[in-house]
């Protein structure tokens, strides 16, 4: 390149092009922002009223991030950065904010008004002297300086004090500087001379307070930089910084006023968008205006204002939010559900941004609003007013202390009163309607369901924005649980019933897959306590009891109501479409079976607990086929102690069960038939239930068969029933559950223990152990029955006497033997032994008891072995044989007698 | 060679220049690009009410802001000192700020270059030999004080040209001004 240079051609443009180049290249790469002049900069309007005053421009958080960033390469000096900085514990972000809450000042103003008088917001290397007076806020030679006027929150205070003072022109804040022509001087120095400004507003009229000097040109021709010595900078500065940082000071947007023409009496409120009618100061007031604020304008001017609505209460921003004015506030109203829940006059509305940002705001319009300087209480909107006086029911409808919108008359009069919300709405006449609850809306399952919680209450019919405004909240069923405690309800007829046991629910309908609703306790106390649910139930239009379990079974007496439930009360009144819902089964019974284990076993009911007949037999002897019903029913009667066929009442009598009949058990014949202190006890309901027949003593038939009850046992006169007589005894149906004691002997004893032979219809007393023996005692199997002396008197007397020869009918004749019989082989052996009680005559079962082993002879020996010869009913004892020989006795086979035989035939002389 | 030489003159030459007409173009390109960029920051949004610009400050804003450095007298514009005066007490500056007559009052404000709350104001009001005086106490503000309003019924003026003297006087200060009226 060296080449280039050396050339003389190169050389000659080197020059020229340096100097094209040098400007541009000087005005490339000085200050890219030169100091602009300032224009828009309005000596009698530097900075609009409503923006001077917009308190809810940032947040404090806003204000924190604006301070980062504008301090961004501030590094802490002898005092931190005001990003930084903080004093009585809050933040310098947070005292701005709060300031400007508490004086209605823009927190923007209030930063501006720091910089242009310290500079804090973008110094770097703080020094302590600018905190002291931060605001540029002097302190009056005779003050306590230090306490009440230096320091950050004080110089803020103090900033704000004045500002407000002007803002609400305080007649107590005297200034030099009015609305309309002022001298203002350019300068401090006086020298320097003023001019005339027509200050238009207060919040210019403020700014001029705070530093009374105007701007000449020369300081607004040098930007933020130096004019001439005659130059001020407060007001200028102000002006830049707040454009530069948050935008422009004026907007005709924010026109706002109240005007009347010249001549005539018509009032109106002017905004951007026109005029509209004022018809009366006490609306006006409610935008905060009164007649001291009427401005006169031309009849021309007026005439071309565009003319508007009359005046509402209503307020658009122009940028999509809808305010409510009252009592000189501004409500926002926050959806389109709200504006319809208010009524909002969104037809008048009158169209201002200004007027949102002077008007003070208060709370978003909500659900609920209160009267100004009234007694307080709670009135719910729903296009009407609902005073609300149950405080449960205003939560229930979503109100919590504080929430509501605390109005002027003016808005609070054009709401008609309504009657106070129920906690049932419906915004269409009652067909779809809600349950209120914890600020939210909860449908009913269906129509039912519906008029089980309404009952007879009131369902209010409000606005469908009201209801829209409320939350969806869960299903109801008829089945609802307390929150606060889980207990169970079922809901009728407006009344709740609290189930004691799930099993109630589920006899009543509910099925296991249906969810149980939870259920505020506020809402449950609004129904009506129906006490405890049973699963008994009436309907409204029809006196029928029933028996719910699942199905309904119609209860068709007052016995099985006892029953059923242990008491003859009527049971509770349900609506016609809760019983109407259950389906119709058979009728009800005072017997149960259970449908699934564990309950399956029949039951019979003795008023209101369920007894199980503890056999077969009890279970026959009981009766009629048990109703069969779910388990969950059985599991809620009590089980008492088994029954059996026999019971007593309360009274002791004791009775036989026989079907539908109870035979009362005489007194004297208990113990026979087994009645003792445990046998089971009934309810006199439950015994009224069968019909007396006789009473009973210890003998009965049953069919063909008759019994003796003995000891608690039955016994059957079966096998020897011919010796019996036929006993008049009453016929029954079935034979009980007592323990068969076998079948009655032809031998009985009374509990006294005299020992009869029972024969061919009436009794033979025995003398002797023998006697019985013969007959089988011991002998042969044939026991001795203990019968009841009832029963043993009711057999008459034998007349005959005992032999050991016995007949029946006209057969041949049994030697009796020790259990078994002998025949006779010849007349002459049966002479031989007949005696004088001749022969017995028996009953044939007691004739065939004894099988024939032989026969018998005159020639008989005992164990001892001793011979005896039998002549007239006699034993004859051969004391020698000898002397039997000579006497001419046969030589005759001989028979062995069993002792007990031979004691029973009576000694002869003994042959010698 | 001459040919030679005039040749490689006239390359390297034109090479030159048209890099010089590159950089005089780049140049003024990047100049008016910057110029409209600045011209449209400061359009840009300035027209709409509260919008904050959450960006570092510009080196101007800055400056403007250190330009403020004298511990001893804060603010955007300090107060000149009052002039002393021999044997007496200084001088500060008293200014007639507005004359404002209506039907039933004529008001006047002032503005003195002090910051105090101490001390008295004298409106006189002369026509001829008819005196009016009028006295009320002072109203410190924040960089300067006001007499506490002086608010005259008409009823006590007459029509016709007043001579208007207003005099602020405390323990260490003093000051006057004055100006001729009309009252209507």
């Amino acid at each position: 390149m060296m080449g280039i240079w050396n050339t003389i051609h190169a050389r000659r443009f080197v020059l020229p092009i340096g100097i094209l180049l040098l400007p541009i290249l000087f005005l490339l790469f000085s200050s890219s922002a030169h100091a602009a002049p300032v224009v828009g900069f309005n000596a009698g309007r530097i900075i609009d009223d409503a923006v001077f005053t917009n308190k809810n421009s940032m947040s404090a958080a806003d204000i924190q991030n604006f301070l980062n960033a504008k301090g961004a390469s501030c590094v802490n000096g002898e005092a931190p950065c005001l990003k930084n900085f903080s004093e009585g514990g809050r933040s310098a972000a947070q005292i701005i904010y709060d300031t400007a809450q508490q004086y209605t000042i823009n927190p923007q103003t209030l930063i501006v008004v720091l910089q242009k008088e310290t500079g804090l917001v973008t110094v770097s290397q703080p020094g302590a002297w600018r905190y002291r007076t931060a605001m540029g806020y002097g302190c009056p030679d005779t003050a306590a300086c230090d306490s009440q006027y230096y320091g950050f929150t004080n110089q803020m205070r103090w900033a704000a004090t004045m500002y407000h003072a002007i803002m609400t022109d305080s007649p107590t804040w005297y200034t030099p500087y009015n609305l309309g022509n002022n001298n203002i001087q350019w300068n401090p120095q006086a020298s320097c001379g003023s001019s005339v400004v027509n200050i238009e507003n207060r919040a210019t009229k403020a700014l001029y307070n705070y530093t009374p000097y105007r701007p000449n040109q020369a300081a607004l021709n040098a930007g933020y930089g130096t004019g001439d010595s005659c130059s001020s900078y407060g007001n200028r500065n102000f002006y830049l910084y707040f454009r530069d940082w948050f935008g422009a000071t004026t907007d005709s947007r924010l026109l706002y006023r109240i005007i009347q023409g010249e001549g005539t009496p018509e009032v109106y409120m002017q905004t951007v968008a026109g005029k509209y009618y004022v018809p009366s100061y006490s609306l006006l007031a409610e935008w905060g205006f009164d007649s001291s604020d009427v401005e006169s304008v031309t009849q021309s001017y007026l005439a071309n204002l565009p003319t508007k609505s009359t005046l509402s209460n209503s307020l658009t921003d122009g940028v999509g939010n809808l305010f409510v004015i009252e009592g000189g506030n501004a409500h926002q109203v926050t959806s389109s559900t709200m504006t319809a829940n208010w009524n909002v006059d969104t037809g008048s509305m009158v169209e201002s941004l200004g007027l949102s940002y002077i008007l003070n705001r208060a709370e978003p319009l909500g659900r609920f609003m209160s009267l100004a300087g009234g007694d307080g209480s709670v009135w719910l909107v729903d296009g009407t007013k609902r005073h609300q006086v149950d405080p449960s029911l205003l939560y229930a409808w979503g109100y919590y202390p504080g929430i509501r919108n605390v109005v002027s008359s003016n808005l609070f009069s054009r709401y008609t009163a309504a009657d106070s919300a129920t906690q049932y709405a419906s915004s269409n006449g009652g067909s779809s309607a809600w349950l209120i609850e914890a600020s939210t809306k909860r449908p009913f399952k269906d129509t039912a369901t519906k008029n089980g919680y309404v009952g007879a209450s009131a369902i209010t019919n409000v606005g469908q924005p009201a209801l829209d405004l409320l939350g969806n909240g869960q299903s109801l069923t008829r089945f609802g649980y307390n929150t606060s405690n889980g207990q169970w309800f079922m809901i009728d007829r407006g009344t709740k019933y609290y189930i004691s046991k799930a099993e109630l629910a589920s006899l009543w309908g509910k099925s296991p897959a249906e969810p149980i609703t939870p259920l505020l306790s506020d809402t449950l106390s609004r129904l009506t306590n129906g006490g405890n649910l049973s699963y008994t139930g009436r309907s409204v239009s029809s006196a029928a009891y029933w028996l719910i379990a699942k199905n309904k079974h119609y209860i068709p007496s007052s016995a099985v109501n006892v029953a059923l439930t242990g008491s003859s009360s009527a049971p509770a009144v349900f609506s016609d479409e809760l019983i109407n819902s259950l389906p119709q089964a058979g009728d009800a019974k005072d017997a149960l079976l259970g449908a699934s284990s564990p309950y399956n076993y029949p039951y019979l009911l003795d008023k209101g607990t369920r007894r199980y007949p503890s056999s077969t037999a009890a279970q026959s002897s009981w009766t009629s086929t048990p109703l069969s019903a779910p388990g969950e029913l059985l599991s809620l009667i009590p089980e008492g102690p088994f029954v059996g066929s026999v019971v007593r009442d309360s009274l002791n009598n004791a009775y036989f069960i026989n079907g539908d009949n109870k035979y009362p058990i005489n007194t004297s014949e208990q113990t026979n038939w087994g009645v003792s202190a445990s046998t089971p006890t009934l309810d006199s309901s439950t015994l009224d239930r069968k019909t007396p027949g006789q009473t009973l003593d210890a003998v009965f038939t049953v069919g063909s068969n008759t019994y003796v009850m003995s000891g608690g046992k039955r016994l059957s006169i079966g096998k020897y029933k011919d010796t019996y007589p036929d006993f008049s005894a009453p016929t029954l149906s079935s034979v009980g559950d007592a323990p068969s004691g076998g079948d009655v002997s032809y031998l009985a004893s009374s509990s006294g223990g005299q020992t009869w032979f029972i024969n061919k219809g009436k009794k033979l007393s025995l003398a002797s152990f023998e006697q019985k023996v013969a007959l089988g005692y011991l002998s042969n199997s044939v026991p001795i029955t203990v019968l009841p002396d009832s029963v043993l008197q009711s057999i008459p007397d034998s007349t005959g006497t005992y032999s050991n020869l016995i007949q029946t009918g006209s057969s041949g004749i049994k030697f009796l033997n020790f259990g078994y019989s002998l025949g006779f082989p010849d007349g002459q052996t049966l002479i031989a032994h007949t005696g004088a009680s001749g022969v017995m005559s028996v009953s044939p079962s007691v004739f065939n008891t004894f099988v024939l082993r032989g026969n018998v002879s005159r020639l008989i020996y005992d164990d001892a072995g001793r011979y005896y010869w039998v002549e007239n009913g006699q034993k004859r004892y051969i004391n020698s044989w000898s002397a039997y020989q000579r006497n001419g006795y046969p030589s005759i086979s001989s028979v062995y007698l069993q002792g007990i035989t031979m004691n029973l035939i009576p000694n002869g002389a003994t042959i010698q | 060679m001459q040919i030679q030489k005039s040749h490689k003159v006239s390359k390297r030459f034109k090479l030159l220049s048209v890099a010089a007409v590159l950089i005089i173009a780049a140049g003024t390109g990047a100049f008016f690009y910057f110029k409209a960029q600045s011209q449209q920051n400061e359009k840009n949004d300035k027209g709409k009410i509260n919008s904050i610009d959450y960006g570092p400050p510009t080196k101007e804003q800055v400056q403007a802001g250190e330009a403020i450095d004298n511990p001893n007298k804060p603010g955007s514009d300090p107060l000149p000192d009052p002039t002393p005066q021999e044997n007496g007490k200084s001088i500060v500056n008293v200014a007639i700020t507005s004359v404002d007559q209506d039907k039933t009052s004529l008001r006047v404000s002032s503005l003195i270059s002090t910051i105090d709350n101490s001390g008295t104001c004298t409106l006189t009001l002369t026509k001829g030999s008819t005196k009016v005086v009028k006295e009320v106490g002072v109203q410190a503000l924040p960089s300067s004080s006001t007499c506490k309003g002086f608010t005259i019924p008409v009823s006590e003026l007459s029509t016709g040209k007043w001579q208007l003297t207003l005099t602020f006087e405390n323990a260490s200060l003093t000051g006057t001004a004055d100006q001729s009226i009309e009252i209507k």
